[in-house]
């Protein structure tokens, strides 16, 4: 095949006149899921729908007698719109762009009012209750993920919980998140991690349209997902997505990698917390040595600072005192006996018998001594003792006194 | 016989001694147990200032 050589402007204008002259690319009707919106201050506005497989971005060009420039500032992220209009190519940027003349909301009323009816329903039956939410385990061992084993979800949960706390063993429940299969391979996930003994579970799935996220808007999910003993992380969409299962769940995370973040501590931070409560203990350490050495350094101090000399020669003296006390009684106490002694012996001497021969007298006996003139009969044989000697004498003649 | 009854019985001796109407020669005998009753309690306080002084490593004071 020939190659041809042309300018971007010569390409650009065959695309546009291609597209121009496609009837099949003129006053179409789509629908889609609005992603984003934004209003121009001309009041041009620019969005992009969705759907499963695709996106189209699209233009409103605002006329100045368009009336139905209220239709397109009432509508939101979210909304599920038919947009009518042509496709249009734009030589300058070389874009593709869908130029919407009218666009119809779809009617989602009913849908949201069961959705309504469900929310009632469940928030009677406690399961939006905050008593009713379950702590998140703050240091985990196990953690189950329930969601698609191929995309980038589990790449995003697996990568931030490995940075953050490589420690922790991640067991994935591969299930359908989107399709008539995920409702029962959402709850036999729930159940089975439940079952096997996981310390959280995350729900995750990433963003889309209304109708993939419905599962999560089931009452049979919201009841698993109450009954489950273990905390339940739901992470289902964007940020902007909020689902049953957001609401029944005990923690609600913006996205999957945010649902990561919250089931694991990192463990820099606690590394870094052991590191501060290592110190902060060696300091108490150091500071309550310090204290008791210090204080033993007191007391060796006070203690040195004594003057043993003058206490010892304190007790000495008084020792010394008592000892004196002590002798001097008992000194005074034999004293007195020889005081009293003397007094006796005095006392005896002046009483001795003897005394009596030195006056002169003399004792007369005869069998015993002779104490009256009738104990005596003339010639009497008597015993006369004195001083220094004895006599015997005959008794001659015995006269009385008359008295 | 310790001191207190020695010095008691000594007591007693000079209570008879006192008594004019008591027997000559038990006065006699009464006077020599009192003497020796003063030599014995003399002799006792000796031997205890000894005692004291081997205690004490002191000379009596009074």
């Amino acid at each position: 095949m020939r190659i041809r050589e042309i300018k971007i402007s010569e390409l650009n204008e065959y695309i546009n006149k291609t597209i121009k002259n496609d009837f099949l690319l003129k006053n179409v009707l789509v629908e889609g899921e609005v992603s984003n919106i934004n209003i121009h201050h001309t009041k041009n506005i620019y969005f992009t729908i969705k759907d499963e497989q695709g996106r189209l971005q699209c233009i409103f060009f605002k006329k100045d007698d368009d009336s139905n420039i209220i239709k397109f500032e009432n509508i939101i992220v979210g909304d599920w719109i038919q947009c009518l209009g042509n496709v249009s190519f734009f030589k300058q940027s070389g874009t593709i762009n869908f130029l919407v003349s009218d666009i119809k909301r779809k009617d989602v009323s009913d849908e949201k009012h069961k959705l309504d009816e469900l929310k009632a329903k469940l928030n009677e039956k406690g399961y939006f209750d905050l008593s009713n939410k379950k702590d998140i385990e703050r240091n985990p061992k196990k953690i189950g993920i329930i969601t698609s084993p191929t995309g980038a979800v589990i790449h995003d949960i697996y990568n931030v919980i490995k940075r953050r706390y490589p420690i922790v063993d991640l067991i994935l429940y591969p299930a359908f998140v989107q399709g008539i299969e995920a409702e029962e391979s959402i709850i036999n996930g729930i159940k089975n991690l439940d079952d096997y003994g996981v310390d959280t579970i995350i729900i995750a799935r990433g963003g889309g349209s209304s109708e993939d996220m419905q599962v999560f808007n089931l009452e049979t999910v919201a009841d698993a997902i109450f009954e489950a003993k273990t905390p339940i992380i739901s992470a289902v969409g964007h940020e902007v997505d909020f689902t049953i299962a957001d609401f029944v769940a005990d923690v609600r995370a913006s996205t999957p990698s945010v649902a990561a973040e919250i089931s694991v501590p990192d463990i820099l931070n606690i590394i870094r917390d052991l590191e501060t409560k290592k110190i902060y203990a060696t300091n108490i350490l150091k500071n309550k040595f310090n204290e008791l050495y210090n204080d033993v350094q007191n007391k060796i101090k006070n203690f040195l600072s004594i003057d043993f000399e003058t206490k010892i020669n304190a007790q000495i003296l008084y020792c010394e005192r008592s000892r004196k006390i002590l002798q001097l009684g008992v000194e005074k106490t034999i004293k007195d006996y020889e005081i009293k002694l003397k007094m006796y012996e005095d006392m005896l001497k002046t009483l001795n018998p003897h005394n009596l021969f030195d006056k002169g007298w003399s004792i007369a006996y005869k069998e015993n001594i002779i104490k009256s003139a009738n104990d005596l009969k003339k010639n009497d044989i008597l015993k006369i003792n004195f001083k220094d000697g004895f006599a015997k004498v005959e008794v001659k003649e015995v006269n009385k006194y008359e008295n | 016989m310790k001191i207190d009854e020695m010095m008691k019985e000594i007591d007693c001796i000079i209570n008879e001694l006192k008594d004019s109407n008591s027997d000559i020669d038990k006065s006699i005998d009464s006077y020599k147990k009192g003497m020796e009753l003063i030599e014995k309690c003399l002799i006792e306080l000796e031997e205890k200032k000894i005692k004291i002084k081997t205690i004490t490593g002191e000379d009596f004071n009074i």
